[in-house]
């Protein structure tokens, strides 16, 4: 049997990747427990990567083919690394996840957290302003009280 | 058809292989389409969940190959024939894809044995693959311990997970080499062990494939975070603040040595570690009291947490700087956000000035502006885009 051409064995590693990304998809879709945002992004990049392997070798450009799977491959080794990992916590942990990319949720509990950090530490100095103008009217009085004695 | 047809082969920019090539694309396209029942799919969705191969992969490339034609076909009435050519290669190789996916069976993501390159020792796409699985591995760590990672940590975890996006992107990059990316995912490797180093007290790194210089940096990393971590909870110990700056200088020196790598700036990389040294000497002198003061105290005391450093929280002066820079990202016309809140960081430490000097008509001056200009930021915020 004949080698198979370069270009072929890139044809066979972009089916490969192509259906290990969608492996990844549907065991993302499944696990109901948790959406990763990494693992949704990285997909996409995986996808868009594979896209670009199939360009690359449209061109000839074997070379940049193999750069662009190996960037899908990355990313679909990540992405299946964290569902791997946010499984083992399901299955044997408390659903306590830990995401890596700074989740719309997160931004939103952070500026509100914030914020209230702040309007308390104003408080907190309208609290030492109130007490000290206290404290001056005080003594305000009480050198009237001296001044009417 | 399609499996004849040789990818390597150059081919002459004429309008003979043009339309030799357009022809062989839309018998091929017809051939997939009959062999893998492309309709079926549409009408009988539960039977192709269950018929055990990709025909959805492979509808999706025939669909692909369809809209490649049209291009090419276009290409050739616009006597393009070089971009004809292209089209239909890339039309060509989309049946070809179809036709692999729906001779292939399905596999659960479990029962997969993923396509793995083999990478070359001390490569950059090794690099990238080690910080992958250093990412994984804290993952992991935290998840199990249920370690609630302190906003600086995590922002530098976000950080290496950032590093490793720039990496591989920098990577795939057409026409460049892969310095720049070894570079980003080295550095990344360093910041995982300095994270790493805070919640599990160990190297991250089977050292052996790992430069010299990079050696030494993730050996940096590791010692300041496992060795003087400790250092900040230890029982008898009374210069927390003193030792946590010195830490945080120690951190700032491992920033200033990775920088001056990515720029490969030896002789900095080399100062910022020499610096970094001196520094943990004079931290070595109070872990030494630390030890002393744990052997004393074991009895009374609970043991070492490991982690305390890891939950200390930002100051608010640093959670308003990093408010600048979200504000930035996410506003969608952040300029008058950004005044607002530059307003607020310059006149909040005036007024805690005029509070301290009791000049009380100066503090309420202050104390409203830095509210009204409170209360515009809520506003602001409102409108972020998250």
């Amino acid at each position: 049997m004949p080698k198979p051409s370069e270009s072929r064995l890139l044809i066979e590693r972009i089916a490969a990747l192509e259906q290990f990304v969608s492996a990844i998809k549907e065991a993302q879709a499944a696990a109901d427990y948790h959406r990763s945002e990494v693992v949704d992004l990285s997909i996409i990049n995986a996808e868009s990567a594979i896209s670009e392997a199939v360009k690359s070798l449209a061109q000839y450009d074997r070379l940049q083919t193999n750069k662009s799977l190996n960037v899908a491959w990355f990313y679909a080794k990540f992405a299946q690394d964290i569902l791997a990992a946010e499984a083992t916590e399901h299955i044997l942990g408390q659903d306590t996840f830990l995401d890596l990319v700074e989740t719309q949720k997160h931004l939103h509990d952070w500026f509100q957290h914030t914020m209230e950090r702040l309007e308390k530490r104003l408080l907190s100095y309208e609290g030492e302003l109130l007490d000290a103008n206290q404290d001056e009217n005080r003594d305000e009085n009480e050198d009237e009280k001296e001044e009417a004695k | 058809m399609i499996d004849t047809f040789d990818f390597d082969k150059p081919l002459k920019q004429t309008q003979q292989v043009a339309e030799e090539l357009l022809a062989l694309l839309s018998n091929s396209i017809a051939e997939e389409s009959i062999n893998s029942n492309e309709n079926y799919s549409s009408d009988h969705s539960s039977d192709h969940e269950s018929d055990g191969v990709h025909r959805h992969l492979s509808h999706l490339r025939l669909a692909k190959a369809r809209r490649a034609y049209q291009k090419a076909k276009h290409s050739v009435t616009e006597d393009d024939y070089e971009e004809a050519i292209e089209h239909c290669r890339r039309g060509l190789l989309h049946v070809d894809l179809a036709k692999k996916h729906f001779n292939s069976n399905k596999t659960e993501l479990s029962q997969i044995t993923a396509p793995a390159p083999q990478f070359a020792e001390g490569s950059c796409e090794e690099s990238i693959q080690a910080l992958i699985e250093a990412i994984t591995k804290i993952k992991l760590v935290v998840e199990y311990k249920k370690i609630n990672l302190n906003r600086r940590l995590q922002e530098r975890l976000l950080a290496v997970v950032q590093s490793l996006q720039d990496a591989i992107e920098s990577y795939g990059q057409p026409g460049t080499s892969n310095r720049k990316a070894t570079k980003l995912a080295e550095c990344g490797q360093v910041w995982a062990q300095y994270i790493y180093g805070h919640l599990n007290n160990d190297e991250l790194y089977v050292q052996k494939h790992q430069n010299k210089t990079l050696r030494s940096l993730s050996s940096f990393a590791w010692q300041i975070t496992t060795k003087f971590s400790s250092l900040t909870t230890a029982p008898g110990l009374n210069q927390i603040n003193q030792i946590r700056s010195q830490m945080h200088s120690l951190e700032s020196s491992l920033e200033s040595a990775l920088t001056a790598y990515m720029k490969d700036n030896t002789n900095d990389l080399e100062k910022f570690l020499r610096l970094g040294l001196i520094e943990s000497q004079a931290l070595m002198q109070y872990e030494v009291r630390a030890e002393r003061s744990v052997q004393v105290s074991t009895e009374d005391q609970p043991p070492v947490n490991f982690n305390l450093l890891a939950n200390e929280s930002t100051s608010l002066r640093e959670d308003l700087a990093r408010m600048a820079t979200l504000l930035k990202k996410y506003h969608p016309d952040a300029s008058k956000a950004q005044s607002t809140l530059e307003k607020l960081r310059q006149t909040l430490p005036q007024m805690k000035r005029a509070l301290k000097d009791e000049e009380w008509q100066q503090a309420a001056r202050l104390l409203d502006m830095c509210e009204s200009n409170t209360a515009l930021l809520k506003t602001e915020i409102a409108k972020l885009d998250i």
